[in-house]
């Protein structure tokens, strides 16, 4: 089961995309903040997550701040960020990262999901 | 006049009379070639006359022996003579003819046979001489009959054998005689010619002025030889000057003419007289050129003797002008020229420009013991003294700018240019310098600088406004996504959940209740956005009234936020009035207690002083409302950062605590407006905080004036 970390400070949406990528067959974790993901990636060891989605705007530690301070390894895990903005493809451009930009349809969400983690198709239903 | 010139006019002064008497010379000799030349020409014309007078002699002389010799004929059978005549006639080639006649003219006998007969000579005047006369006679010229040349007869009386008398008669051509006198002459172009007694040409190399036997008895020189008053002349003919001389034929009235053209017969005397003239003019321009040479010479050193003598007489002179023109000059300087020991630095010199710059009298600086440095402004000594004076002792040159203190007090900038005179041996023991007032220049920098400054804090705080506003509407756009995408995405998923049948029923109510928070939490934020885009574009007023501010604070504690809390009241029990717009204070008061509320555990109080204390700083009385609770408190430094728009405290996000971190922005600002003040306090994280809301509380006129000027406020519910 492919292992999917969101850090995202809007506790509406931190439910929403849990909720959702939990229904279409991943296992999620989730961080309010920038700081907490760190944490839990270390949590995670030995492995790592097979996608982070990222919101780029957050209080304490930002998308950025947070990607920089990933560990050497988990900075390959493949980024999706989420963005109130459309400047910020920018950033996501510099991180390497597929950018969706709030507000968002949740086909579009679980596609690129299912693309950034390599799924051809979509997993099987529960 | 240059001095050559004068030297040269001197020179011909001086030559002028040696000139005369030299051009004298030259002509009398010229003259007397000229007179030496004539006598030559007379010499020769006299040596013609004696020739042609030889000539005559000779042929009469031999003409008489004849005539003796035929003394023995008898007249009257003198035909029986005439072979002797002929024989005689062919012996002598000058003889065209011989003949006897007798006394009364009639010929006895000729030899030439062609004579025609019966001539008789009695009405010539030749034979009437000789008859007369009984001596030889000559006649005058007649063309020849038969010759066709000029022909005179020579006529001789002779006696015959009986002592008949009788005339011999011998005509001789002139031909031979012409042929003589021509070619002695001819060839030195001299023309010679031989007239008559009758004023007729018997010889001449013009052959046919002589065949014409041309008269020219009234051309002045022969009307002169007549006259026998001169020898020689000059004569014009035919437009040529001719040198004509000339001398009676002795023996006979005839006249010998020499004559040639002047301008030969004279060119050796005129050549003298140019040769003359041209050796003088030379000399002349000799003495002339070696004056002029001399001139030159000694007029360049007289005129370098009169410049150097001028030179010394001009160096006297500008010595006093140019110290004259250099004391105007400088006193004429826009700025004080100075001199000073370089030891004390007491002036030795300074120019009257100081009384202007600085108003001191000029002697204030000299005979006074005025330091420089006691004038200088306070500000500027110890750059002046520290660097410049140490620059100055240290040889070089340069340019120090500072202020100085005018006799009026006035603050005078100065421009101070420098330099360190020294001597031999390297020390400096002067200085020298010029200042100038550079006051005007240096207000109109700082008056360009306060400009500057001016215009670059406007220009910052434009720029600071508009990326101030660009950054809130960034964050705000991004604010306002997040409910938006939360409301929009949880609706999505209960469709979605439900179309796959995986939506229970729990599940579906806490989606719900999602929506509804979050749909409230939008509609707070488009609140709170609106709230500070009417503080930030100062669209903003206040509707300022008497207001009891305990009983505002009592009604702010009743809300749902508050429903299950304790909160501990203090100070509320007694109206306290105060100017303000109720709901303006409400609104911040409300907020501090929700906040209160969200960011402590619900079993803990809130607590809310109400207290009148006294501001200094506020300028008078003042209410002080402070809202503690005993929740999660403030990191250390985030006291300030919460009030900026969206800011919240670290603790409070990773909480978990929803909040956009408008509210206490927009409190402070609320408060603010009032003339209040709003800050945070805590002890540290985990151990609470409380807010502190100051709020003046102005007299009840200043409240009254307030109530009924107040302008029309924004909608806030």
């Amino acid at each position: 089961m492919k292992r999917i970390l969101v850090v995202e400070d809007d506790p509406a949406i931190r439910r929403l995309a849990t909720d959702l990528l939990k229904d279409e067959g991943y296992e999620v974790c989730t961080a309010a903040t920038g700081a907490e993901g760190l944490d839990v990636i270390e949590d995670l060891r030995p492995t790592l997550p097979d996608l982070i989605v990222l919101d780029l705007m957050m209080p304490v530690m930002d998308g950025p701040t947070f990607h920089a301070r990933l560990p050497e390894d988990a900075r390959r895990v493949p980024l999706l960020v989420l963005s109130g903005s459309r400047a910020a493809l920018d950033t996501a451009t510099r991180l390497g990262a597929d950018i969706l930009v709030k507000p968002f349809d949740l086909d579009d969400l679980v596609a690129r999901v299912a693309r950034a983690v390599g799924d051809r198709v979509a997993p099987v239903e529960r | 006049m240059s001095q050559r010139v004068r030297l040269m006019l001197i020179l011909a002064a001086a030559m002028l009379p040696l000139i005369v008497l030299a051009l004298g010379f030259v002509w009398r000799d010229s003259q007397a070639a000229e007179d030496r030349i004539a006598e030559d020409r007379l010499a020769l014309a006299r040596a013609g006359a004696l020739t042609t007078g030889a000539f005559l002699e000779g042929n009469l002389a031999t003409l008489r022996a004849l005539a003796v010799e035929l003394g023995d004929i008898n007249l009257a059978t003198a035909e029986q003579h005439q072979a002797r005549l002929v024989a005689i006639v062919e012996a002598s080639p000058l003889w065209i003819g011989l003949g006897i006649h007798d006394m009364e003219g009639n010929r006895i006998v000729g030899a030439n046979p062609d004579a025609p007969q019966g001539v008789n000579l009695a009405d010539r005047a030749y034979f009437q001489e000789v008859v007369r006369t009984g001596r030889p006679t000559v006649s005058s010229a007649v063309i020849g009959r038969g010759t066709g040349l000029p022909t005179v007869v020579l006529a001789v009386p002779m006696t015959d054998a009986d002592g008949v008398p009788g005339v011999l008669l011998a005509p001789i051509s002139l031909d031979g005689l012409s042929n003589l006198l021509l070619a002695t002459l001819a060839e030195r172009g001299i023309s010679v010619s031989l007239v008559d007694s009758g004023g007729q040409t018997i010889v001449h190399p013009d052959p046919l002025r002589v065949a014409e036997l041309s008269y020219v008895g009234d051309r002045p020189e022969v009307v002169a030889a007549q006259a026998g008053e001169m020898d020689t002349m000059v004569a014009t003919r035919s437009g040529t000057e001719r040198l004509i001389a000339f001398a009676p034929v002795p023996d006979s009235d005839w006249t010998l003419f020499v004559s040639e053209p002047a301008a030969r017969a004279l060119a050796p005397a005129r050549e003298l007289l140019w040769q003359g003239a041209a050796l003088l003019a030379g000399a002349v321009a000799l003495v002339m050129g070696i004056g002029w040479f001399l001139g030159g010479a000694l007029s360049r050193s007289y005129l370098a003797a009169q410049a150097a003598r001028q030179d010394a007489i001009a160096a006297s002179h500008s010595a006093e002008e140019s110290q004259r023109e250099y004391a105007n000059l400088v006193d004429g300087l826009d700025g004080v020229v100075w001199e000073a020991q370089a030891d004390d630095l007491r002036f030795t010199f300074v120019s009257p420009a100081v009384e202007g710059i600085l108003g001191y009298p000029l002697d204030h600086w000299l005979t006074e013991p005025a330091r420089w440095s006691d004038h200088m402004h306070p500000e500027d000594q110890e750059f002046v003294l520290n660097r410049c004076v140490p620059e100055m002792r240290q040889g070089h040159g340069h340019t120090c700018e500072y202020r100085a203190i005018r006799e009026d007090g006035q603050a005078v900038w100065l421009a101070d240019m420098i330099r360190p005179v020294t001597d031999g041996q390297g020390h400096i023991t002067l200085f020298r310098g010029l200042m100038v007032d550079i006051t005007a220049r240096r207000q109109a920098e700082e008056e360009r600088g306060r400009l500057l400054a001016l215009e670059q804090q406007a220009r910052a705080e434009v720029e600071e406004a508009l990326r101030s506003r660009d950054e809130f509407l960034s964050i705000a756009s991004h604010e306002l996504r997040n409910p938006v995408a939360g409301i929009k995405g949880t609706a999505q998923l209960i469709q979605r959940l439900a179309a796959r049948g995986r939506l229970s029923t729990d599940s579906q109510s806490d989606y719900v209740e999602t929506i509804v928070r979050t749909s409230d939490r939008l509609s707070r934020l488009v609140e709170d956005l609106l709230d500070v885009s009417r503080l930030r574009g100062g669209q903003f007023t206040l509707r300022r009234a008497p207001v009891d501010i305990a009983a505002l604070v009592r009604a702010a504690t009743v809300s749902d936020a508050l429903e299950e809390r304790e909160v501990l009241l203090e100070g509320v029990d007694e109206p306290l009035l105060l100017g303000a717009d109720a709901d303006r204070v409400q609104q911040v008061l409300q907020n501090l207690l929700e906040n209160a509320a969200k960011y402590s555990p619900p079993d803990t109080p809130i607590e809310v002083a109400v207290r009148r204390d006294h501001d200094p700083a506020a300028g008078g009385p003042t209410v002080k409302i402070s809202v503690t609770d005993h929740g999660i408190g403030l990191p250390e430094g985030f006291a300030t950062d919460l009030f900026t728009p969206f800011g919240r405290a670290t603790n409070a996000v990773s909480a978990n605590i929803p909040g956009m971190g408008l509210g206490l922005y927009i409190s402070r600002q609320l408060a603010e407006a009032h003339g209040g003040t709003l800050t945070a306090s805590s002890p540290g994280e985990s151990q609470g905080s409380t807010f502190t809301l100051v709020l003046p509380i102005t007299d009840q006129e200043t409240v009254a004036a307030g109530a009924a000027t107040g302008g029309v406020e924004g909608s806030r519910a």
